[in-house]
């Protein structure tokens, strides 16, 4: 029936047809939509708008055209930033992806006491903000657990964040154990919807557990694969309370990721024009990696 | 820390003034100086008085930042202010110190901000260069006149209020740092803790070296060190100490000077302290912005800056706390000693309708009115002159050596850019103090993020 | 016969256990310290070497924390809010995703990309506008405030749109020559199939609303609507934090949504059998 239709746009002959229920497909999206656009999408031009002008949060605005986004191709804390925010993002993304698929295949298991340690290892996910930031900045500490743990292995007293390279890897590490848990669940979730009937056919067969995880579970698991990826992505972009609270963005700004620039160059140094172009910029980066995954991934429909 | 009660003796007040409360009814007020206090002039002026214009109910909104001490001692006040007043309620809240100041920007920038708050002395600039505060009407505080009031408050502390001639604010608090040590390092480590505080830089390096203690080669226990856990404080250090060597953050032309000859030596003499001398190790560090005192509570660290309000918070370590002392602030010539002041202050909105203002500089006149008060209770200076000459105020544990340190204090360097600066400087001395940068580096560095900041 | 069948680790079950249990260990190890600081004394909490058991363990910290301020009430708003959002949430981010997954029309792909679009601006960006639009609403210091903007993630609809791609069409075509109703298909045949992913939805919109911090703080400005961070937030004052009270009240507030994932597991574990539908 789509090449029905397709061929009858295509000639005109028909005139326009829309695919078969598409009012109720609208239908079905226009609440959540709706919100979306009032509290986001209107908010998020506005973001937009704001970032051709001067605005200082207090006085009003005034056009200033493309005067921020040249400042910031010229600006090395911009770019310091960037470059912390993209470390950060790899640093953190790429295993958390790796991990999480594998706890979720583990826990998929007969592991004994398996609900209880699953909630265990959903912990870091739970925690606040605030406790997180200051127990992970106190086990960080020279003397703390981190070093404490490492001296097992022979490895010297590291200076974590307030040596210059070593507190990006300190906050990558924090990443990863926050992020890590959220993952696995999305895995596992996704896990369900491969039917048993796959594995069964498949053991019959005489397949390897190998050769099922290559050929059932990584295959099905893609349009998971996919959200896992880009919602990493998405919330280690946007990661702002660690850098803030454990480092502050230092030492000489190492971790001043780029919601740390904007929060203060908005909120602190009021150059909320500024702020909201560099808002502009990190929301195109996120917007070409995500287009990018999703056409990799594309669904054959 | 003693409680000297609510004095109702007459202090610092000119025979002038004194004669003038001769006359004043007596209004049961429960238990602070109204009666002798500034404010009693204002309620025998006329024009423009102490008691609020209307008689009809007005709530005043009102923001702080969070202070348990301080948050119970306002609702103390504003309960007994509503006692007088009646007609009079309060919408308070109160947020940790950065919470404070985001909320406070939002709220001012959309045109709900609350009728009066308490704003950091670094920001009243950046703030009233946007038209968000409402000049003081001096005489609703208790002065006829802006050269009247000025001449009760001490030297600088008015300095980062007053703009083309007007004040925009009152302190309720201002502070320099003195040096607190620790007596029983020092006589531990065979010093004497009178004879052998540090008066000077030179002296910091000495007596810190001593102080140390070493553990195989970990240190247990810094002689001397910075703090570095928060950009402002950073500045309150730094500043001094650059200006004490005949530099400042910027020249008068207002162009960044961070990086002149004099300022790197300042620097390069901090650096030396920690790597040369080796008087302390910042990576050992466990202060917060929360909790800015740690170290020294700990008994981690024997020689450390901070304000009078630190002796609370030496309460819940009693070994610092019954052996602390204070001396001053260390100089690099103590014949002409300099410090940094800094402090917070209420202010009222520009925005706010006219007769909630004049309620709200009535309230902050009832509320600022006995500084012997603020000092023994909170461990707040109030920077008025004399008060602190008065019997009452001598109880304050080492008094004299606070209100000479904030005597010597210069302000903040005064910019609607101060944040800016102040980031630009915590990267400076992060990458000095921290890392062992080259000090000459990372000053030009920063002077060039100040120069595009302050767009020079 | 559920679980014998090795279905996906790819190595020996023995492998999965030590895997497990050494993640979790990595995982609790912070948790452990928060809960150890909440019944030690103000000064012992940052003392190095780290100490697991303080010398007089005080378990009154709770006690005390707890009625430093209004946490009834706080905990009171939380749960009132964070289940609505949930409920909101659930409902609204299944239907969209559905029609996203399962339904053609004009624009549909761009639309799919504005709504994740949505969610790649951090709060702080959009703050001031959405502020503007909820004061013009009258939603400043209620609960729709607090609410309804944060009802809508854009994540949820993502979750649900992947999940739901993976029923087959088959099913809903089967269901259409019945004569069922559009609504009655997203009931009957959609929903009961996407029970892992409701209960994921769930506690993940549950777990991010219980930590709202920067919206209630700005939209707030009286106390009876006040959520748990904010509470929280109460500790840290100028210049000193009684952070083992803090660490007591922050444990406390790991309760529910930790409660909720412990009780929800089961849809996890339950998996669908296709062939079962079949008939």
């Amino acid at each position: 029936m789509g090449a029905a239709v397709r061929r009858a746009v295509r000639d005109g002959a028909a005139g326009f047809r829309l695919p078969p229920h598409a009012g109720w497909g609208i239908a079905f999206v226009l609440p959540a939509f709706l919100l979306l656009l009032i509290f986001r999408v209107y908010p998020i031009l506005s973001a937009v708008a704001v970032s051709f002008t001067d605005y200082d949060l207090f006085s009003t605005p005034s056009f200033t055209g493309l005067s921020n986004y040249s400042q910031l191709a010229t600006d090395p804390q911009f770019r310091q930033s960037l470059l912390a925010s993209i470390t950060y993002v790899v640093g953190v993304s790429i295993p958390t992806w790796g991990i999480a698929l594998a706890l979720a295949l583990a826990f998929d298991e007969r592991v004994p006491f398996r609900n209880l340690l699953r909630t265990g290892a959903f912990m870091p996910v739970v925690m606040t903000a605030v406790p997180v930031a200051v127990v992970w900045k106190f086990l960080f500490h020279p003397f703390g657990l981190v070093n404490v743990f490492l001296s097992r292995f022979g490895v010297d007293r590291i200076n974590w964040l307030t040596d210059q390279s070593t507190a990006m890897p300190a906050l990558i590490i924090v990443g990863i154990w926050r992020a890590v848990p959220y993952f696995m669940v999305i895995f596992l979730a996704g896990l369900q919807a491969i039917p048993r009937d796959y594995y069964e056919a498949a053991s019959l067969d005489g397949a390897s557990a190998v050769s099922k995880f290559r050929h059932i579970t990584l295959p099905l698991l893609r349009r998971t694969s996919v959200l896992v990826i880009i919602m990493t992505v998405i919330v280690t972009m946007k990661a702002i309370m660690n850098p803030l609270i454990m480092t502050g963005g230092g030492p000489a700004g190492m971790t001043r990721v780029l919601p740390l620039l904007i929060y203060q160059t908005g909120f602190q140094y009021y150059r909320m024009g500024l702020a909201s172009a560099m808002s502009v910029v990190m929301l195109l980066l996120v917007l070409l990696f995500t287009v990018w995954q999703l056409r990799l991934f594309r669904e054959k429909t | 820390m003693k409680n000297a009660g609510c004095s109702s003796k007459p202090r610092d007040l000119s025979r002038r003034r004194f004669l003038s409360l001769a006359g004043t009814a007596a209004v049961g007020a429960a238990g602070t100086s109204l009666l002798t206090g500034p404010g009693a002039l204002a309620a025998t002026t006329g024009a423009g008085s102490a008691a609020p214009a209307t008689k009809k109910p007005i709530t005043i909104s009102y923001w702080n930042h969070q202070h348990p001490p301080l948050i119970d001692f306002l609702k103390v006040k504003m309960e007994a202010y509503r006692q007088k007043n009646p007609n009079v309620s309060f919408e308070f809240q109160f947020a940790s110190n950065k919470d404070h100041l985001q909320k406070l920007a939002v709220a001012m920038g959309t045109g709900t901000g609350p009728d009066m708050f308490n704003l950091h002395s670094a920001y009243t600039l950046g703030y009233q260069s946007k038209k968000l505060l409402a000049p003081v009407p001096p005489e609703l505080v208790g002065y006829k006149s802006y050269t009247e009031m000025r001449a009760e408050f001490l030297s600088g502390a008015l300095d980062g209020l007053t703009f083309d001639g007007q004040i925009y604010g009152v302190p309720m608090q201002s502070n320099a740092f003195s040096l607190f040590i620790n007596k029983k390092h020092f006589q531990e480590a065979g010093l004497d803790p009178v004879k052998d505080a540090p008066k000077t830089w030179d002296d910091v390096a000495k007596v810190g070296k001593k102080l140390v203690k070493m553990d195989g080669n970990r240190m247990v226990r810094e002689g001397f060190d910075f703090g570095y856990h928060l950009p402002t404080w950073i500045m309150y250090q730094v500043q001094p100490i650059i200006q004490q060597h005949g530099g400042d953050i910027l020249d008068p032309a207002g162009k960044a000077a961070v990086n002149s000859p004099q300022a790197i030596k300042a620097l390069q003499m901090m650096q030396d302290l920690l790597y040369v001398q080796r008087v302390g190790d910042p990576t050992l560090t466990t202060n917060t912005p929360a909790n800015a005192n740690d170290d020294f509570v700990q008994g981690k660290l024997s020689l450390w800056l901070t304000g009078p309000w630190a002796i609370e918070t030496l309460k819940p370590n009693p070994e610092v706390y019954q052996n602390y002392a204070v001396v001053p602030h260390p100089q690099v010539n103590p014949a002409k000693p300099i410090t940094a002041v800094y402090g917070f202050n209420l202010c009222v909105n520009a925005a706010a309708p006219p007769d909630k203002q004049a309620v709200a500089w009535d309230f902050i006149r009832f509320l600022t009115a006995d500084p012997i008060e603020w000092m023994n209770k909170l461990a707040f200076p109030i920077p008025r002159k004399k008060w602190y000459e008065a019997a009452g105020a001598q109880q304050f544990p080492y008094l004299k050596v606070f209100i000479d340190d904030i005597a010597y204090g210069r302000p903040l360097v005064k910019s609607t850019h101060f944040d800016e600066i102040l980031g630009s400087m915590e990267r400076a001395v992060q990458r000095i103090m921290l890392n062992k940068g080259n000090v000459k580096e990372a000053l030009d560095l920063s002077a060039v993020e100040i120069n595009k900041a302050v767009g020079k | 016969m559920r679980g014998s069948l090795r279905r996906s680790w790819p190595l020996p079950r023995v492998s999965a256990t030590v895997f497990v249990v050494l993640f979790t260990a990595f995982a609790l190890v912070p948790v452990a310290w928060m809960l150890s600081s909440s019944i030690k004394s103000q000064g012992e909490v940052f003392q190095l070497p780290i100490q697991w058991l303080p010398s007089r363990p005080a378990w009154l910290t709770y006690v005390q924390a707890l009625g430093r301020y209004d946490f009834g009430r706080y905990i009171g708003n939380s749960l009132f809010v964070s289940a609505a959002i949930t409920a909101m949430s659930v409902v609204l981010s299944s239907l969209a995703g559905y029609g996203l997954a399962k339904y053609r029309f004009p624009g549909r792909n761009l639309l799919f990309l504005l709504v994740l679009a949505t969610m790649m601006l951090p709060l702080e960006v959009i703050l001031v506008p959405m502020f503007l639009i909820t004061k013009q609403l009258k939603w400043l210091n209620t609960y729709q405030g607090l609410i309804v903007p944060m009802a809508v993630e854009a994540f949820g609809i993502f979750l649900m749109r992947q999940y739901i791609l993976g029923i087959p069409d088959t099913l809903i075509e089967a269901a259409r020559i019945d004569g069922a109703s559009e609504i009655a298909i997203f009931y009957r045949v959609i929903l009961p199939l996407c029970k892992p992913v409701l209960a994921t939805l769930a506690i993940f919109s549950f777990r991010e609303s219980w930590d709202l911090f920067m919206w209630p703080l700005i939209i707030l400005t009286k106390d009876d609507l006040k959520t748990l961070p904010l509470g929280i937030a109460l500790f840290e004052s100028a210049y000193q934090t009684a952070y083992n009270e803090l660490m007591a009240v922050a444990a406390v507030s790991l309760i529910p949504v930790t409660l909720l994932f412990f009780l929800f597991q089961r849809a996890f574990i339950q998996g669908i059998a296709l062939t079962g539908l079949k008939e």
